[in-house]
């Protein structure tokens, strides 16, 4: 299903302590940002009943809905479709503005670089707020985000003019917020968000049958 | 006997002048906690740097790219700093170039106060405590609010960073539990998720009311005019979002020829100073866009001095990662703030001469064992043994540096020892003879005492050999 690419980068995201997932499509892309938010949901009913015990009976029906931001840089179909699904679920709340109130942020990336574990988000569609705020922040690789092996290569491209970000506006991503300057203790979530998700969606995966996987160029351009 | 070495050692006075690497290793000895705070932390820092190095595919090419840019890049750093300058103004951001602190410090409190501004937010900067920059702008009355985790530890503790990215390495999750109840009132806690959250909330409020957010660079572009900013917590990112108005002010050393440079640095600087692959947020900087505004200031003070020094010119290919100070075993035992100044552990004893003269330097300058630890970690491969000798070579010649009457008792004796040990004759006699009196010596005075040793020396002398090492290895 997935190639080399995606595993190399899957891995060293990990190793900077971000999760990836693969989807095969927008579609199965929402179903999966669903399933992270169910866990989401789980978690802050846990955290709603611990403090509805303390207050007496707390509106746990509102409480426990999740917060979810969509970065106006998605491309409309996305978003739309995003909306569509989570609506159609019941237990979310779409926020107007990125903030800390949200449980997670959907911001797309305009490339992943494998041998770094990171993706580049272009500053020039997506505000820096879209990505510093929120619990949790999930990047989205379309099937037309550049894939470079690293950021030698990016930064070749972009000084060449060959990537759509311009090189004043390249931000790159590799990780959640952590900090180590307590004993050199990692802890998550310093200032920015406390996890990243990458959901890389491949959309020649899944549509092909065996050799799929061979036919995703390594670099784009 | 002991007594007149004493009376001695007060007569000869060391130099005040010097800072006192040997009087500050001696308190940082007796120090268990901080040996143990600094144990714990370079030797984590140590190991996984290795780790990511060896991880990588391309550390060691972008090494030798990075080498070889800074290569052809540093002969030209005054041509490059007015090409950046130019560049960065076109992209529309004010560019300031100063050669002194007073007047960096004065524009930047300029730039504040006309924003009406008397807080700002501040990420790391090693530049910036290099030209004492809060002090200056907490007498023009502007609140500086430290926002790196590390950098606010030390400054709530009211103390220096004492490592170049983790400034407070020198602190234990207790002590800063106790700082933090005692002097932010937060309920007493060792979890350092909880410390880490507190000042998480404690800054955030911080953000929200700052005008001016300033922070360094980690690399300055010149073909573009874009500065690079490095960081994992996020604050620098915040401090460049939530304020209007940017000012990054950094060193001209900073400054990288072309942007396809730029990945090669972000590279080696990642694994070299966190052990990651890559930090978490690397944020490229230029225009400033709508309704906000952003201003680099430049500081070439000493630079160009180190520039066209063609022995010392390598040392500006540092990238500031502070690999060289994990690993280095006086470092590792002194701590940062028992070099007194801004850059400590290699890197800084081969800068501070620039800076502080060799009169300051004369006693650190010797701190070093030469070991060549540091040389073989720098990403940016600078031979900072190599460059330490040097120094101690031109301090030698350095007639202000020599004036102290202990450094001239001290070379005389030097001299002598040297004259007598390289003389085939006087050495064949002094070592029959120095045995003799060192049996005595024992008898008398119960140790292998010397007259004016510990005048002089930090060491105990432990006595001679009774063969030499030839006549140990030439009779069977």
């Amino acid at each position: 299903m997935t190639d080399v690419f995606i595993v190399k980068f899957a891995a060293r995201m990990a190793h900077n302590g971000g999760e990836t997932i693969v989807c095969d499509g927008a579609a199965d892309f929402a179903s999966r940002l669903l399933a992270i938010a169910g866990a989401v949901l789980k978690k802050n009913a846990g955290a709603v009943s611990s403090v509805s015990r303390e207050k007496g009976s707390a509106p746990v029906q509102q409480t426990c809905r999740v917060k979810v931001f969509l970065s106006r840089a998605l491309p409309d179909s996305m978003s739309r479709l995003l909306a569509r699904t989570l609506a159609s679920d019941g237990g979310f709340e779409l926020l107007p503005e990125a903030g800390d109130e949200a449980d997670f942020s959907v911001v797309p990336a305009s490339a992943i670089l494998s041998q770094d574990g990171a993706a580049v988000i272009d500053a020039a569609l997506v505000p820096h707020q879209d990505t510093l705020f929120g619990e949790a922040c999930v990047l989205v690789a379309g099937g037309s985000a550049g894939r470079y092996e690293n950021m030698i290569e990016f930064f070749a491209a972009a000084a060449a003019g060959k990537t759509p970000v311009r090189p004043d506006k390249i931000f790159i991503i590799a990780g959640p917020s952590k900090t180590a300057d307590i004993e050199k203790q990692v802890v998550l979530g310093m200032h920015g968000p406390k996890r990243l998700v990458c959901a890389v969606i491949s959309e020649t995966a899944g549509r092909t049958q065996g050799g799929g996987a061979e036919k995703l160029p390594l670099q784009v351009n | 006997m002991e007594l007149i070495d004493t009376i001695i050692k007060a007569l000869l006075r060391r130099d005040r002048e010097a800072i006192d690497i040997y009087g500050n290793a001696g308190r940082a000895l007796a120090n268990g906690q901080l040996q143990a705070n600094l144990r714990k932390a370079t030797s984590t820092a140590v190991l996984k740097r290795n780790e990511a190095a060896a991880v990588s595919e391309t550390f060691e090419s972008s090494r030798d790219a990075a080498v070889a840019s800074r290569n052809s890049s540093i002969p030209r750093l005054r041509e490059l700093t007015a090409e950046f300058a130019a560049n960065a103004e076109k992209n529309g951001v004010k560019t300031f170039i100063f050669d002194d602190y007073e007047s960096a410090a004065a524009k930047i409190i300029d730039l504040i106060k006309a924003r009406g501004a008397d807080l700002i937010v501040k990420s790391k900067s090693m530049l910036t405590e290099e030209m004492g920059l809060n002090a200056r702008l907490s007498n023009a009355a502007i609140e500086t609010v430290e926002t790196d985790l590390g950098e606010f530890i030390v400054s709530v503790a009211g103390e220096k960073p004492s490592h170049l990215t983790a400034p407070a390495l020198h602190k234990s999750r207790r002590e800063i539990a106790e700082l933090f109840s005692e002097k932010l009132g937060m309920s007493y806690s060792e979890n350092a998720e909880e410390l880490s959250y507190f000042a998480r909330r404690y800054l955030r409020e911080k953000f929200r009311t700052a005008r001016v957010g300033l922070t360094g660079a980690n690399f300055a572009v010149a073909d573009s005019g874009l500065i690079a900013v490095v960081e994992n917590e996020a604050n620098a990112r915040l401090s460049v979002t939530l304020p209007r108005t940017h000012i990054a002010v950094f060193g001209a050393e900073k400054i990288v020829e072309r942007l396809t440079d730029l990945p090669h640095f972000l590279n080696v600087l990642s694994k070299s100073a966190t052990g990651q692959l890559l930090n978490a947020y690397t944020s490229v900087l230029g225009a400033p866009g709508e309704g906000r505004e952003r201003f680099f200031i430049i500081i070439t003070r000493n630079r160009f001095k180190i520039a066209d020094d063609p022995v010392f010119r390598e040392a500006l290919r540092c990238v500031r990662c502070g690999a060289c100070q994990n690993i280095c075993p006086v470092f590792r035992r002194l701590s940062g703030h028992g070099y007194e100044f801004a850059y400590a552990g290699p890197i800084g004893t081969v800068l501070a001469p620039f800076f502080e003269g060799y009169r300051r330097t004369a006693e650190w300058l010797d701190a070093s064992t030469l070991c060549g630890f540091c040389r073989s970690v720098c990403p940016m491969k600078i031979d900072l043994p190599r460059l330490i000798l040097e120094h101690r070579a031109r301090l030698s010649n350095d007639p202000r540096a020599g004036t102290s009457a202990f450094r001239l008792a001290k070379r005389s004796l030097s001299r002598i020892h040297s004259l007598v040990m390289s003389n085939r004759v006087l050495s064949r006699l002094a070592a029959p003879a120095a045995r003799l009196y060192f049996a005595a010596a024992r008898k008398i005075f119960g140790k292998n005492y010397i007259p004016l040793w510990s005048v002089f020396s930090k060491r105990d002398f432990i006595g001679h050999a009774k063969k030499t090492f030839m006549e140990r290895h030439f009779r069977k």
